[in-house]
C-alpha cells in the first residue's frame, strides 16, 4: 500500500511537471497566436448539488469557415485551488441545430487541458464550470487561442430567446442542458473527494 | 502552429512518460457503412479499452492519452465514457476530436467509477489505418461492448470533418 502511494505520487509528480512544460511552452511557443486570459472566479453555494460551483463562464469561439479544410483548438489552464474540480466543454452545432457536446475534460489537480479538432464553418462555445467543497475564490491562468472571446453576458435562455430567436432558442435550451450535465459530474466527483 | 506544438507535445510525452506508459500499436481495416456513406475504423466495437480507475477511496485520478494516426483523409474521435457502476448507464465523460493525424485527451476521472476508453473514425477513402497512441499502463484491451448515446452526434461531426478536409483538397 505504501509502495503503491509513493509510485503514484511519482506519477502524479511526473505528470505535473510535464503540464507545467507544456503550459510553459505553449505560453512561449504559440505567442503568436495565443492569448493568456488570467481571472478570479467568485464559488456560489447551490443549494440543490450541496457544493459551491465556479461559473458557468462562457466563451465564443472563433470556428474557421466551411471552406477551410479543418481546424483545431486547443487549451491550457491552471487553477489555485486545490479542493475544486473544473470542466471546460466545447460545444457546437451546425446551423441553428442544437448544441452537443463536442469535446471536453475535467481536472482535479491543477491543471486542466483540452485539445481537439473542430469542424470548420460550425458554432461552438468553449464553457468553463467548476464546483467545490469549500468557499474559495479560485483563480486561473489560461492559454489559448486568439479566436476565443469572452461572451460579454452569459447565454442565459431567458435572455438569448428574445434576442436571437426561438430556434436559437431551442439549440441554447440543449446548451444548458449540457452545462448542467457537466456539472452534475462534477458534483459527484466533489462529493467522492470529500470522503478522504 | 498548433500542429507543431502538438507533435513537441506528443514527443515529449512519449518520451517524459515513458516510466509509467505503455505505447499501443495498430492497424485498422476500414469497414464500408452504407448508412454514413463512409469508411468507419472502430464503429464494430474493437477499439475500446477498459480503464484501471483509482478506487472510490483515493481523492482524484486522471487519464492522458495522445494518439497518433497515419492518414490524413481520416477523422479520429476518442472517447472515455464512464458510469458508477456495472448496472448504471454509460456516460460520455470526455470526448477529443482530431482530422490532423494527432489526437490527445487528457481528463481527471471520478475515482470509483467503471470507465472505458473507445476510439473510433471515419474516412472517405478506403485505407488500412495506423495508429501508435500512448497511454496509461492501467488501459486494457475490453472484451465486452461498450456504447452512449452520443454516438450519433460524433459520427456526424466526424463525417462533417472527413467532408471539410476533401472540400479542403479541392476534390
Amino acid at each position: 500500500m505504501v509502495g503503491g502511494n509513493k509510485v503514484r505520487f511519482q506519477n502524479n509528480t511526473v505528470r505535473r511537471s510535464l503540464v507545467g512544460l507544456f503550459v510553459v511552452v505553449l505560453s512561449c511557443g504559440a505567442a503568436a497566436d495565443a492569448q493568456t486570459i488570467a481571472e478570479w472566479i467568485e464559488p456560489v453555494w447551490d443549494e440543490d448539488k450541496g457544493l459551491y460551483t465556479y461559473g458557468p463562464l462562457y466563451w465564443d469561439l472563433e470556428v474557421a469557415p466551411s471552406s477551410e479544410g479543418s481546424d483545431e483548438f486547443g487549451l491550457y489552464m491552471y487553477y489555485n485551488r486545490a479542493r475544486a474540480l473544473m470542466a471546460a466543454t466545447v460545444s457546437c452545432r451546425s446551423g441553428s441545430g442544437d448544441f452537443t457536446i463536442h469535446a471536453r475534460s475535467f481536472s482535479g489537480e491543477h491543471f486542466l487541458s483540452l485539445t481537439t479538432g473542430l469542424v470548420p464553418g460550425q458554432e461552438c462555445v468553449l464553457f468553463l464550470v467548476g464546483g467545490s467543497d469549500r468557499e474559495e475564490r479560485l483563480a486561473y491562468r489560461m492559454a489559448v487561442s486568439e479566436r476565443v472571446t469572452r461572451m460579454t453576458d452569459e447565454r442565459q435562455v431567458s435572455s438569448a430567446r428574445p434576442r436571437l430567436g426561438s430556434e436559437l432558442g431551442a439549440g441554447t435550451w440543449a446548451l444548458s442542458s449540457i452545462v448542467s450535465q457537466t456539472l452534475q459530474r462534477v458534483a459527484r466527483a466533489v462529493a467522492k473527494g470529500g470522503r478522504d | 502552429m498548433y500542429r507543431s506544438v502538438i507533435a513537441l507535445l506528443v514527443v515529449v510525452a512519449f518520451w517524459g512518460a515513458a516510466a509509467e506508459a505503455q505505447t499501443i500499436t495498430g492497424r485498422i481495416d476500414p469497414v464500408w457503412d452504407p448508412d454514413l456513406e463512409m469508411y468507419t475504423y472502430g464503429y464494430d466495437n474493437s477499439l475500446y479499452w477498459r480503464l484501471q480507475v483509482a478506487p472510490s477511496t483515493a481523492r482524484s485520478d486522471e487519464l492522458s492519452v495522445n494518439l497518433y494516426y497515419n492518414k490524413r483523409a481520416a477523422a479520429m474521435a476518442m472517447s472515455v465514457f464512464c458510469r458508477e457502476d456495472a448496472r448504471a448507464k454509460l456516460e460520455t465523460h470526455a470526448l477529443s476530436f482530431s482530422a490532423e493525424h494527432f489526437l490527445s485527451l487528457t481528463t481527471g476521472l471520478i475515482t470509483g467509477e467503471d470507465c472505458y476508453l473507445r476510439l473510433r473514425g471515419l474516412s472517405d477513402r478506403d485505407e488500412v489505418l495506423s495508429y501508435r497512441m500512448a497511454v496509461s499502463e492501467r488501459v486494457a484491451r475490453s472484451s465486452s461492448p461498450v456504447g452512449s448515446s452520443s454516438s450519433a452526434a460524433v459520427s456526424q461531426s466526424l463525417k462533417s470533418m472527413v467532408r471539410a478536409k476533401t472540400n479542403g483538397r479541392g476534390e
